[in-house]
């Protein structure tokens, strides 16, 4: 893909971007019906499960992108990758804070250390924040390319721990598809409770669509990051460049 | 049976449904707040990244230019 062709189709996602972001606002706040039991505070949701799906598929292309490293490194993977985790930090870092907010009214706290779940993330959190920093700390391209990729693929365990952690320990946290546990149970007895009426409809089609306008925005930030980098290297090969010829006239 | 009747007419008052459904707003509030605050520092810090690399590319294609004017000269 050509710098103009990337440009523009940054350009247009980032359009499209936004102007899903407005319509799935107005669906949250307007569409949506109020939740009985918790009131608006419920909308939090909308967001918080958007992001959280976007993170955990953001790490799951990293992984798939360190993937395609390993078998064939070519820069453009590393690119990816490097993107793909930076990306998700975010949207890892939004969901906590989103869940944070709502568990204050919810279970009267902003944090419990005991949840399998909030643990979970954290470390993950933890996990992928410290990537950045095993990037800084390899001066080698090719060394510093192969690593992210190992740790990529090794860091998603942090994901998956995340996931089933609230489906095999006993949680607080609500679990929204499945579960095995009591807790589980509980949470689709109360979505069964809603499963009839037109509400939970509007509430099921909401979370559909933030999840599916969280994935644009990743898309969309993606690119954009893409287009940094390769802004990045251009950088750098005329650093090289300026530096060759400051020390040819030097010599000279 | 008239009681398990009874029981089963009072299902859908069981659930507690909450009083004032602004009770918690704030923290509504808060959450967006705090969710479209850390994803403009992204974007900002994409923007920003992005103008100061231009800056770079601009000064050094001009002080490539300046060498190649004066290695001609």
């Amino acid at each position: 893909m050509t710098f103009t062709r990337l440009n523009r189709s940054v350009q247009i996602l980032n359009i499209v971007a936004v102007v899903a972001l407005v319509i799935n606002l107005w669906m949250i706040f307007f569409y949506a019906p109020t939740e009985l039991t918790m009131g608006n505070v419920q909308r939090i949701l909308y967001f918080h499960v958007g992001s959280a799906w976007v993170g955990a598929v953001a790490m799951l292309m990293a992984l798939s992108f360190g993937i395609w490293y390993l078998i064939r490194p070519h820069k453009r993977w590393d690119t990816l990758v490097v993107a793909s985790v930076e990306i998700g930090l975010v949207f890892i870092t939004m969901t906590t804070a989103a869940g944070s907010i709502w568990g204050k009214p919810a279970w009267n706290t902003w944090w419990l250390w005991s949840s399998p779940r909030l643990t979970a993330i954290a470390i993950a959190w933890l996990t992928y924040a410290a990537f950045f920093m095993l990037r800084g700390a390899i001066e080698d391209e090719e060394r510093r390319a192969r690593f992210s990729a190992v740790y990529a693929i090794v860091a998603f365990v942090t994901i998956i721990m995340a996931y089933v952690s609230i489906r095999v320990l006993r949680d607080i946290h609500p679990v929204l598809i499945g579960g095995t546990l009591e807790s589980a149970q509980g949470a689709s007895q109360g979505d069964s409770e809603f499963a009839s009426g037109l509400d939970s409809a509007r509430m099921g089609i909401t979370m559909m669509s933030s999840t599916i306008v969280f994935t644009i925005i990743y898309i969309a930030w993606l690119l954009n990051r893409i287009r940094l980098q390769y802004l990045i290297d251009t950088t750098n090969r005329l650093k090289l460049r300026v530096s060759a010829k400051l020390q040819g006239a030097s010599g000279d | 049976m008239v009681i398990r009747l009874s029981l089963f007419s009072a299902l859908p008052f069981a659930q507690t449904g909450i009083s004032d459904p602004n009770l918690f707003n704030e923290f509504l509030i808060l959450a967006y707040f705090v969710m479209g605050a850390i994803g403009l520092i992204y974007v900002a810090s994409l923007v920003i990244r992005q103008r100061n690399l231009e800056k770079d590319i601009q000064l050094m294609k001009h002080l490539l230019e300046d060498e190649e004017e004066t290695a001609a000269s």
